[in-house]
């Protein structure tokens, strides 16, 4: 099968691997139709994790079930599903409480598995042709009748519509409330969506890329343009000098500063100064335990500088981590089945598996337009 | 009373010392870079081999053994154990040094490379193999716990070599 490989930092190929088969008889094999690039996956790309060469990308997928295992019951032959980026087993005592991104299972001594992702399991990304699924009866989301036809707005389940969605439930956004949200990438632009799903009164959406900027306004947030400073300023004149209710973390380790110089405690520091006391943040954006490739010397150890002594003075609380996507993916997926929510509306490119290269360029340099990527092995 | 044991199993076990063997040549990797005296370093390092020759050990005489006659996959169990003599010749090398030695820093990050692609490949081929075949995980982590503690104790340093 052809598949997206990593070979090295910034060095990806689409080749033929051996094709992916059921293994275990949990297992289910999906045909991908549809699979997207994601920001966790220029991470890898800048070999700024221990991504080992050779390895498929790819953890946002969707596609036809092509094969079951013998201890499959639910998933059958030919229907549509979406995979949750996390692989959970269902049955350990995180999956049990609905934390599937944190499975003992999947991947023994270390919470939680996924596709194509350093250091979460051995298993292949879906940037393929085919894709083998464990636990197919727990990870597979079937998808509504009206599939086919939205299979861009299906494939956000997979990992970033959830994961805003997470972003605004760790900061628990309820309805009135404002939230400030820092990362207008795809995952920022979700948590914005979502915060407006959840009817928060005022959104602000802060980032330097005007063309996300936009993306933004479209779902109704204030863009907030950082690239000449004064994005915390903004927010505490649009707050009333008292910051926003909630805040939430869209960006993650490799946050840059105005001048694209990587600063990692940036958006935190920014966010316990915008989010007024007593107000909580949620933090989706990756940060990692080791960072030996950073510039920054605490950064290296999996440190930032972080203005705790202002986060307990104002008495704030904050939720971090990757989203449990299953927690959330199938309640969504009704608010695209029945059009309440369009999350396509951030996709910029729709291309063959074969573009995959060039695709992960121009998202790497984060030029103009490139939002979104969305892949189509079958094409 | 009987001594209540909190591991769920003999992977908790294991990953246990990963964990924090992993955080110790993180800090180790911090020393360096705040340029610490060397007995700091020294002092560190040491305890980082000494939990290594430990884990190896138990490893080595009873999980290993355990696994490979579960799984029967011979190559997969000499490749982990070709590892571990290459983490422990590096081990002596380092316990050899003195840290003034120019080498010194350097081979401890080698060992912390050596462990890092040691630790993967045991999560993510030992482990999950040795989950999904019929092996008393649970059951283990008695033994090896067991014999960690005696270990422990034998390579713990002298009370000169602390001060």
């Amino acid at each position: 099968m052809k598949a997206v490989v990593y070979n090295g930092p910034r060095d990806i190929q689409v080749k033929e691997m051996p094709d992916a088969k059921v293994e275990r008889a949990t297992d289910v094999l999906v045909q991908i139709t549809t699979t997207n690039i994601c920001g966790s996956d220029l991470h890898m790309y800048e070999g700024r994790t221990d991504m080992e060469p050779g390895r498929i990308l790819g953890h946002e997928n969707l596609g036809v079930v092509l094969e079951v295992g013998a201890a499959v019951d639910r998933i059958k032959v030919g229907d549509r599903v979406c995979l949750p980026f996390n692989i959970g087993c269902g049955f350990c005592e995180n999956c049990e409480k609905g934390l599937s991104g944190f499975c003992l299972t999947a991947n023994p001594g270390n919470a939680g598995a996924a596709y194509g992702f350093a250091g979460m399991g051995p298993y292949s990304g879906g940037q393929a042709e085919y894709l083998r699924v464990p636990y197919g009866d727990f990870n597979c989301l079937l998808l509504p009748r009206d599939a086919e036809e939205k299979e861009n707005d299906y494939v956000m389940l997979a990992d970033i519509f959830p994961t805003g969605y997470h972003a605004t439930e760790l900061a628990g956004v309820r309805p009135g409330e404002s939230v400030v949200i820092y990362g207008a990438g795809p995952v920022g632009l979700m948590a914005a969506l979502s915060a407006k799903l959840k009817g928060a009164s005022q959104i602000m959406v802060v980032d330097t890329h005007k063309d996300r900027l936009q993306l933004a306004e479209k779902v109704g947030a204030i863009a907030i343009d950082d690239t000449e400073g004064g994005g915390v300023e903004r927010i505490m004149e649009l707050t009333g000098g008292n910051g926003a209710d909630r805040g939430c973390e869209c960006v993650g380790y490799q946050c840059c500063n105005m001048h694209r110089e990587e600063v990692p405690n940036l958006t935190m520091n920014n966010l316990v100064q915008t989010v007024k006391a007593t107000g909580r943040i949620g933090v989706v954006g990756v940060f990692v335990p080791e960072d030996p490739q950073a510039g920054d010397k605490l950064e290296k150890r999996g440190q930032i500088a972080f203005d705790f002594g202002q986060f307990w003075f104002k008495g704030l609380s904050m939720g971090t981590g990757q989203a449990n996507v299953k927690c959330y993916n199938r309640q969504l997926s009704r608010l695209i089945e029945h059009d309440r929510v369009k999350p396509s509306w951030i996709v910029s490119h729709e291309l063959p598996l074969s573009q995959a290269p060039q695709a992960y360029h121009n998202f790497d340099k984060r030029k103009d337009g490139w939002t979104k990527v969305v892949l189509k092995p079958g094409k | 009373m009987k001594e209540h044991v909190a591991y769920e199993d003999a992977v908790d076990v294991l990953e246990a010392d990963h964990k924090s063997v992993k955080k110790m040549f993180i800090d180790y990797d911090a020393l360096c870079e705040d340029a610490a005296p060397p007995e700091q370093k020294r002092a560190l390092a040491e305890r980082i081999c000494r939990a290594l020759t430990v884990h190896a050990q138990i490893e080595e005489e009873i999980f290993y053994p355990a696994v490979r006659e579960a799984i029967g996959d011979d190559t997969l169990m000499e490749e982990a154990l070709e590892e571990h003599a290459e983490a422990k010749s590096t081990i002596a090398q380092i316990q050899a040094m003195k840290p003034t030695n120019a080498e010194y820093d350097g081979t401890v990050k080698k060992l912390a490379k050596l462990i890092d692609q040691h630790v993967l490949e045991e999560r993510e081929r030992i482990f999950l193999q040795a989950q999904y075949a019929s092996l008393d995980l649970r059951g283990l982590a008695l033994p090896l716990l067991k014999r960690k503690q005696q270990l422990v104790k034998k390579v713990a340093p002298r009370a000169k070599e602390v001060a």
